[in-house]
């Protein structure tokens, strides 16, 4: 794992489900709350205070950036975010961090024979 | 009623942040308001009221300041108005000795100085903020 990445591992909940979000296409703000919901099976909520407190912070450290293009007719009240290179690197490297938390899980909590 | 408390709400938030996301977030407001429940919407926005005034702008520098400096007086207040004993009488307490009051005026000037000291920083750090947007991005990487 490149060094750069570190600081911003791991990825808090909030922003871990926002970048999850974002990972396929860019999204408005309604639709990333409504996509957070469908990831955790409801289990986890994100109200729009807290929602735009985290876009905030990862769009300063470069995670998140407004994307350019938006569909036509559009409410002009809506702002469309995306991924930026190094938040996919950031996304990845979290991702990789939770499968081996989650092996290691599985073998120590693997049933004794 | 709470349409409006919310409105209000946002309109308390920092220019920046109210500036850039006030309007999508009353939006979502008015799109949750029925699923969600309006009180819910608007404990998240006292929550991030605060968060943003007291994390993202750095007020609890001033919080933590104002704190220190009440607890300080409180503590020296009261070590200095506390009823002394000498040879098993009680001697008057501070506030009717003029010399002891001259002590506490010195010491509470001590408090002066650690509550401007204080702001300055935390107004320093602010605008070195405002005026440096990437500050807080270079230093997280490094």
């Amino acid at each position: 794992m490149s060094d750069d990445l570190k600081p911003f591992l791991p990825l808090a909940p909030a922003a871990l489900h926002i970048l999850l979000c974002l990972a396929g296409e860019p999204r408005h703000g309604y639709g990333i709350m409504q996509d957070v919901v469908e990831q955790s099976n409801g289990q986890y909520k994100l109200g729009p205070g807290t929602l735009y407190d985290n876009l905030q912070k990862l769009m300063d450290q470069g995670l998140v950036e407004e994307a350019r293009k938006r569909p036509a007719g559009d409410d002009p009240r809506r702002r469309y975010y995306e991924l930026t290179g190094f938040g996919r690197s950031v996304l990845e490297a979290d991702v990789e961090r939770l499968q081996n938390v989650v092996r290691e899980a599985k073998l120590r909590l693997k049933p004794s024979t | 009623m709470m349409r409006f408390l919310y409105v209000q709400l946002l309109r308390m938030h920092p220019a920046t942040f109210r500036g850039k996301y006030a309007a999508e977030m009353l939006w979502i407001y008015e799109e949750t308001e029925r699923s969600e429940g309006s009180f819910a919407l608007l404990v998240d926005g006292v929550v991030s009221l605060l968060r943003q005034w007291f994390l993202r702008w750095g007020l609890w520098r001033f919080a933590a300041a104002a704190a220190g400096a009440v607890l300080q007086a409180e503590v020296f207040g009261r070590l200095w108005f506390l009823p002394r004993t000498h040879a098993g009488k009680v001697m008057p307490s501070v506030a009717n000795a003029p010399i002891d009051m001259a002590h506490l005026v010195v010491y509470s000037s001590g408090i002066v100085v650690v509550l401007v000291g204080m702001t300055a920083l935390g107004v320093w750090n602010l605008r070195f903020r405002r005026l440096n947007p990437r500050a807080r991005r270079r230093r997280v990487v490094a």
